[in-house]
């Protein structure tokens, strides 16, 4: 409770030094809260308590929701210190920028920390409200404002089809409590009809928020047209926040009913694996192909909602984890390379020309690819593993499909390792020393992911 | 006497329900079909509406206010996210001088 | 809650009483006024000075701005309902939440007169 605090109090402090003009204070006030906000977060796992008591019964931080949040605290760290070179371009509006990625994050805890259904909604909509500004935050550029439309109304959208589907649960259980809800449909006190349809509503809102397959239509688009640190910040704090709340609601709350809404979710996954990667294969630009692949591992991630094991939070996790430093670190290179044109042909010749950003991405493609010592690979062979017994065509599907994934990733590397060069982007390579921590943070983060995962 | 049987019904909680799906499937396919990204906007707002009226009316049936407290929240939230649409609109508008949500399509393959 | 349906009547009344009335009007305008026909009359601007241009010129940004931050700020009145119902209920506790509450609004308040929004002429 006390880290949400003080990451609010940093967005508002940061908003209001950027007063200032000085791009470089916002970043430090940014830094030095969201720093303290994570050493708040350590603090609180491992003594307990935080270090002030406030009582909220709308919140709780228990040792789920404090691993989640921790982990969103950090990309939220790497994604502002690494997107600093794009913020500060326009010096009138960076704090807001920054500020606007902080409250994000305030909602993002929200919807990790929520035990009521008030609290999720809130969140939610404190998750999506700025990122809506951010996407179209390229005011002059008509690719970021179409995308931030496109992503405003399906948001939009999303959010009401989950209310009423909140509505018809409320109406099934009398209440908007977890625990209370949870209970209700254990006892069977909750009404049959009522429930189903609303549990139903609800998964397809969050089917369309995290972008899994009959829902995936905008997240191409949205991703293609947004500031390339925008698409990281979507594709690895929201699809975290989402994907946790899913995780909360589903298998937690909405137990008792498992066997309505897990059927629904096998076709679905099966459809988003194989949607995702097929589609993925075909793109030619770098950020409709993150988007694609962001579709697949959405799915990958939803095994471990499905699964009923008492791991799956932890799964989730270390799923997470992998996925998303490996996001952030091909999206500052991309950021670096800067590509017009946004093409994987812009990439030729990276790695060669500079031999550090092609160590790191080697490392976050093959993460992503789930070779064996790499983060990505525990994610996936955790989530795999625990699901293989109650699922075994579900997960040789998704073994399968991520062979396919295997192909474009490589074929990426294949192009970003070529010996001949696109002289016009590569020319621009040089990162900041900010940059060049940060990237070195997610290439060690990919690589001990394995000691974490025991 | 015939009119007094209609009218002595009571209105109980099925017709809210039917009502409120039927405003918000109203809303959800207007905002399917129409193309002027106003009409949109007004589309979301009746779908949250339809929302409202459903809560209220639960509320009132478990005789409880947490319901309501929740409409609070929807209406502000939704008065939050219109300002920001509308904000996207306005600059979306001066960018390609049009609303209409069809000649959105740079972002293609 | 023991109304039958004769209390119902004024309404059913009411209701006939209007839809008759404007009926009524619709149908004595038709007939009574007088009938001219002719091309100045029929045109979009019968009197006046020739119209010219369009009419959906761009308005000033600035009024936009006024009515969104009039919108968002007008909206979050409706938290002070509860307050004000349940003012004795609430205590200490409730004032401090409520000027908490104010608070965040004044420093939005105070951000968008910082940023400008509000003045007219820049």
């Amino acid at each position: 409770m006390d880290a949400l605090i003080i990451v609010f109090v940093t967005g508002l402090i940061s908003m209001f030094i950027a007063m200032a003009k000085k791009p470089v204070l916002v970043l430090a006030t940014a830094m030095i809260g969201l720093s303290s906000a994570l050493a708040l977060m350590i603090n609180q796992w491992w003594t307990g308590t935080g270090f002030i008591q406030l009582n909220y019964e709308g919140l709780l931080f228990d040792k789920p929701s404090i691993l989640y949040s921790s982990l969103a605290i950090s990309f939220v760290l790497l994604i502002i210190a690494g997107g600093y070179s794009y913020f500060k371009q326009e010096v009138e509006h960076t704090g807001e920028y920054i500020s606007l990625l902080i409250f994000s994050l305030v909602g993002a805890m929200c919807m990790i920390a929520f035990t009521d259904l008030f609290m999720f909604f809130l969140g939610l909509e404190i998750l999506s409200i700025p990122i809506y500004v951010m996407v179209g935050s390229k005011k002059r550029d008509i690719l970021s404002t179409e995308a931030s439309l496109k992503y405003f109304f399906t948001g939009s959208l999303a959010t009401g089809i989950l209310l009423f589907g909140t509505a018809w649960v409320y109406g099934a259980t009398g209440s908007f409590k977890i625990n209370e809800i949870s209970a209700a449909i254990l006892d069977g006190s909750a009404k049959g009809a009522l429930l189903n349809v609303g549990i139903l509503i609800m998964m397809a809102a969050f089917l369309f928020k995290v972008g899994a397959a009959p829902f995936h239509f905008w997240s191409p688009d949205v991703y293609g047209g947004a500031p390339t640190i925008v698409t990281g910040f979507m594709a690895a704090v929201v699809k975290l926040a989402g994907l946790f709340a899913f995780l909360k609601l589903f298998t937690f709350t909405f137990w008792g009913a498992y066997p309505l809404w897990s059927g629904a979710l096998f076709g679905i996954i099966i459809l988003t694996v194989i949607v995702g990667n097929l589609s993925a294969l075909a793109q030619t630009r770098f950020k409709r192909m993150l988007a694609f692949s962001s579709i697949a591992n959405a799915g990958y991630a939803l095994i471990a909602i499905m699964n009923q094991s008492n791991w799956s939070t932890w799964n989730l996790w270390m799923y997470i984890y992998g996925y998303g430093f490996a996001i952030i670190a091909l999206i500052i290179i991309s950021l670096l390379v800067n590509d017009e044109n946004d093409s994987i042909e812009g990439f030729r010749g990276v790695g060669r020309k500079n031999p550090f950003i092609g160590f790191v991405l080697t490392v976050s493609l093959l993460s992503l690819a789930g070779v064996p010592p790499l983060a990505g690979f525990f994610g996936k062979y955790m989530v795999f593993a625990a699901a293989f017994k109650q699922y075994p065509v579900l997960v040789i599907t998704a073994i399968a499909t991520s062979g396919i994934g295997m192909v474009y990733y490589l074929r990426f590397f294949m192009t970003a390792m070529a010996k001949e060069e696109n002289e016009s982007t590569v020319e621009k390579l040089k990162p900041s020393i900010l940059q060049t921590i940060v990237l070195l943070i997610c290439a060690i983060a990919l690589l001990i992911g394995g000691y974490i995962a025991y | 006497m015939v009119l007094g049987s209609i009218f002595n019904a009571g209105v109980s909680i099925e017709y809210y329900i039917v009502l409120s799906t039927i405003l918000f499937v109203i809303g959800a396919i207007g905002v399917m079909v129409r193309r002027n990204a106003i009409i949109l906007l007004m589309c979301i707002e009746l779908m949250l509406n339809a929302v409202n009226l459903l809560m209220v009316a639960f509320s009132t049936y478990f005789g409880k206010a947490d319901g309501q407290i929740f409409v609070f929240f929807i209406m502000v939230v939704a008065a939050a996210e219109a300002t920001v649409g509308l904000s996207i609109l306005v600059m979306a508008y001066r960018n390609i001088r049009t609303t209409d949500v069809g000649l959105f399509n740079k972002l293609k393959g | 809650m023991n109304s039958t349906g004769i209390d119902y009547l004024p309404i059913v009344l009411q209701i006939g009483v209007i839809g008759g009335f404007v009926a009524f009007v619709l149908f004595i305008t038709h007939y009574l006024g007088p009938r001219l026909k002719s091309k100045k009359k029929d045109s979009n601007w019968e009197c006046g000075i020739e119209s010219e241009g369009n009419a959906r010129f761009p308005v000033s940004v600035r009024y936009f701005m006024t009515a969104i931050l009039f919108v968002l700020f007008d909206v979050e009145v409706i938290f002070f309902y509860p307050y004000a119902v349940n003012f004795k209920a609430l205590q200490l506790e409730g004032l401090l939440a409520v000027i908490l509450f104010v608070a965040f609004f004044l420093i939005g308040f105070f951000y968008v007169l910082k940023k400008g929004a509000l003045e007219w002429e820049k």
